[in-house]
C-alpha cells in the first residue's frame, strides 16, 4: 500500500515537474514507478521476517552443542584451512584446524549473550538515571543531563577500551563497558519523557488523592514512560552486539581462544588477503544480519508506537 | 465558626509575580454545596488547587484555610507541612479534576486505582476491593465489578467522570472539590453525576460535609449549590444563598453572568463583560 502510494506521489511529481520528460499517459501504469527503490525492512513484514531471524539466531546458540558436531577450540593440523562445503566441515575450517561452523555457533552464545546482558544493563541504568533525574532538584537533574550531554560528544570507542583495557579482558567486563558507554540516550529520552508526563492530568490526580511521592514515581511515571524507550532499547542490542565485536577484536573484549564473532575476526585478520575471504566474511555476515535484524524490530515497535498516536 | 469545614480568610495567591488571587473570603457549611462561579481565568481552580498544596510550582499562599476535622480538632491547610497536606488529599479533601480520562493512568485499571488510592491512606490489602466496588456503585456506576478490571481507555467520557468521582469519595472526604467537572458531559449524565456530588453533601450522613462546586456555569450552580459565591479579580464580589443571587444579582458582574446564562433572558451586550468592574486584568 505504503509502495502505490509513493508510486502515485513520484508520477504526480514526475507530471508536475515535467523534468522526466515522459508525459504521464492515463490509465497506463507508470514505468517509473519500479525504478523507486524497494522499501528498507522495517514495516510490520521486515518486523515479522527480523524477528524470526533473531529467533533462529537465538535458537542455533542454545543448540549449538547438538547442531555443532566439533568443539569450537579444539585444533586438527590435518585439517587446517578448508574451503566451505569441505566434508565434515560445512563452513570449512581455519589456520588451526578448528571447525568454523562451531566456532559460529559458540560465538553467537558470547555476542549474543553479551549484547543482550549489555544492553539490559544500559537500559535499566538509563532509564533509573534519567527518571530520577526529571523528579530530582533543579540542579541535579541539570548536572546529570549536563553529564550525559558530555559524555556523548566523547569519541565512545575511546572510553570502552580504556575501560576494557583497564580491567582485563573478560564479558563481565565488556558488558560493564558498553553500560557505561551507552546509558546516556536512554537517560535522555526517559528523562524527556518523565518530565512531559508530571505535567499531565492523570499525574496531578494521583497527587490529590494523596499518594506518595514514591507511589507516583514508579507507578505512574515510570510506567508511562516505558514506550519510547522499548524503541530505544531494541536499537541498544545492535550497539552492544557492535562493541562487543570491535573491543573483541581490538584484543580488550571476549578473552583469545574463546568463540565469538569478534574474536573470529580477530583471528581471520590476518587472512583477509590470502585467500580465505570466508573466515573473514561469515562473521562479518553474522554480526551485520543481527544488527539488520535487531533495527527492524526496533523500526517496528516505534511505527506501532507512532500508529497509537505517540510522537517521539 | 461552628458548622463550616472549610473557612478561608485572607487568601492571596502570587504566581510569576502576579497576584492572581487576592484576598479571598469564603466559608463553606456543613451540609451545603457551595459553587464558586466566575469567569475563564479568574482564578477559581487556582484558589481550589492552593487549597490542597496543588497549585503550580512556585505559587506564593498567604491567609488562613481552615479545614475542621471533627471533635474540635482543625488544621489550617495554608500552614500544614507537605506530608500532613498530603495525609489530607483524598482522606478529608475529595478533588475531582475536568478532564476525566486524561486524569486516570492509562497503564492501570480502574480497580487497580481504587486499590492504591484505598492503600495510600491506610485501609487494609484485604479489603480494598469490597471499599473499592462500594466507591464505583456509590458513584451511580452500575456492573462495578466488570468496571474494576477495566483500563481507562475502555471507560466512556460518563463513565471516567464516575469513576474520577468515585476515586475522589473513596475515602468519604469531609470535603469534595469539584472543578468543572461537568462542562464535557452531555445533559443527562450531568446531572447524574451533579445529583451524587449533592448527595454527598445534603445525605443523612452528610451533616458534617461540604461540597464546593468551581464552576462556570450558572445554571449548574443555580440548579445545584445551596449558596453561591462569586468570584472576580481575586476575591469573592457576591455571596449568598443560590436562590438569592440569582434572582436578585447585586454585582454587576454576577448580573451579567445571570443575564447571559438565563435562557430567557436578553441577550448580554458586546462590550458589557469587557466593562464590568473588577475585571481581570
Amino acid at each position: 500500500m505504503d509502495r502505490q502510494v509513493i508510486g502515485a506521489e513520484a508520477a504526480e511529481a514526475a507530471a508536475e515537474g515535467g523534468g522526466a520528460g515522459v508525459p504521464p499517459r492515463p490509465g497506463a501504469p507508470a514505468p517509473w514507478t519500479a525504478r523507486l527503490p524497494p522499501r528498507v525492512p522495517g514495516g510490520r513484514a521486515g518486523a515479522a521476517v527480523a524477528l524470526g531471524v533473531l529467533g533462529a539466531m537465538a535458537l542455533s546458540a542454545l543448540l549449538a552443542p547438538v547442531l555443532a558436531g566439533h568443539d569450537p577450540v579444539a585444533t586438527d593440523t590435518s585439517a587446517t584451512a578448508l574451503p566451505p562445503g569441505s566434508p565434515g566441515h560445512p563452513l570449512g575450517t581455519d589456520q588451526l584446524g578448528r571447525d568454523l561452523l562451531a566456532r559460529m555457533l559458540y560465538g553467537a552464545r558470547y555476542s549474543l549473550a553479551v549484547g543482550v546482558a549489555a544492553s539490559a544493563a544500559t537500559v535499566l541504568l538509563g532509564t533509573a538515571v534519567g527518571a530520577l533525574a526529571a523528579v530530582a532538584p533543579r540542579w541535579l537533574d541539570t548536572a546529570v543531563a549536563r553529564t550525559a550531554d558530555a559524555l556523548l560528544a566523547l569519541p565512545m570507542i575511546l572510553v570502552a577500551l580504556t575501560l576494557a583495557a583497564v580491567a582485563g579482558p573478560s564479558p563481565a567486563t565488556v558488558v560493564a563497558a558498553i553500560t557505561v558507554t551507552g546509558w546516556m540516550p536512554v537517560a535522555l529520552i526517559a528523562r524527556a519523557e518523565v518530565k512531559a508526563l508530571r505535567g499531565r492530568p492523570f499525574v496531578r490526580a494521583a497527587r490529590s488523592l494523596g499518594l506518595t511521592r514514591t507511589r507516583i514515581f514508579l507507578r505512574h511515571l515510570v510506567p508511562n514512560a516505558l514506550p519510547p524507550i522499548a524503541a530505544v532499547a531494541a536499537f541498544e542490542v545492535g550497539h552492544a552486539v557492535l562493541t562487543e565485536s570491535t573491543l573483541s577484536f581490538l584484543g580488550v573484549g571476549i578473552p583469545p581462544n574463546t568463540p565469538s564473532w569478534g574474536n573470529m575476526l580477530t583471528d581471520a585478520r590476518a587472512l583477509l588477503l590470502t585467500g580465505q575471504w570466508y573466515t573473514v566474511a561469515l562473521p562479518s555476515a553474522a554480526i551485520v544480519l543481527l544488527i539488520v535484524a535487531v533495527n527492524a524490530v526496533a523500526t517496528g515497535l516505534e511505527r506501532r508506537g507512532a500508529g497509537e498516536g505517540r510522537t517521539w | 465558626m461552628s458548622g463550616a469545614v472549610l473557612a478561608v480568610s485572607g487568601l492571596r495567591v502570587r504566581v510569576g509575580g502576579r497576584t492572581v488571587v487576592d484576598g479571598l473570603d469564603l466559608v463553606l457549611p456543613a451540609g451545603r454545596a457551595t459553587a464558586l462561579v466566575g469567569r475563564s481565568g479568574s482564578g477559581k481552580s487556582l484558589t481550589a488547587r492552593s487549597l490542597l498544596g496543588l497549585a503550580p510550582r512556585g505559587a506564593e499562599r498567604s491567609g488562613e484555610a481552615l479545614l475542621d476535622l471533627g471533635g474540635g480538632r482543625t488544621v489550617d491547610l495554608l500552614a500544614a507541612p507537605p506530608d500532613r497536606l498530603r495525609a489530607l488529599r483524598g482522606r478529608e479533601i475529595g478533588y475531582v479534576f475536568q478532564e476525566a480520562q486524561a486524569s486516570l493512568n492509562p497503564t492501570i485499571t480502574v480497580g487497580a486505582h481504587l486499590a492504591e488510592t484505598l492503600g495510600a491512606h491506610g485501609v487494609p490489602r484485604g479489603r480494598r476491593r469490597e471499599r473499592g466496588l462500594a466507591a464505583l456503585r456509590g458513584a451511580g456506576l452500575d456492573d462495578p465489578a466488570a468496571l474494576y478490571r477495566a483500563y481507562p481507555f475502555e471507560l466512556s467520557g460518563g463513565q471516567a467522570q464516575r469513576v474520577a468521582l468515585a476515586l475522589a469519595r473513596a475515602l468519604r472526604p469531609r470535603l469534595l472539590i469539584a472543578d468543572e467537572v461537568t462542562s464535557a458531559l452531555d445533559p443527562v449524565t450531568q446531572a447524574g453525576v451533579l445529583d451524587v456530588l449533592r448527595a454527598d453533601a445534603a445525605g443523612p450522613d452528610g451533616s458534617g460535609r461540604a461540597l464546593l462546586l468551581v464552576t462556570h456555569d450558572l445554571a449548574v450552580a443555580g440548579r445545584w449549590a445551596d449558596r453561591i459565591a462569586v468570584l472576580d479579580g481575586g476575591r469573592i464580589v457576591e455571596e449568598g444563598p443560590a436562590r438569592a443571587v440569582l434572582a436578585a444579582p447585586r454585582h454587576p458582574l454576577t448580573a451579567a453572568l445571570v443575564r447571559a446564562a438565563g435562557p430567557l433572558g436578553p441577550p448580554p451586550d458586546p462590550g458589557e463583560f469587557a466593562e464590568a468592574p473588577g475585571a481581570v486584568r
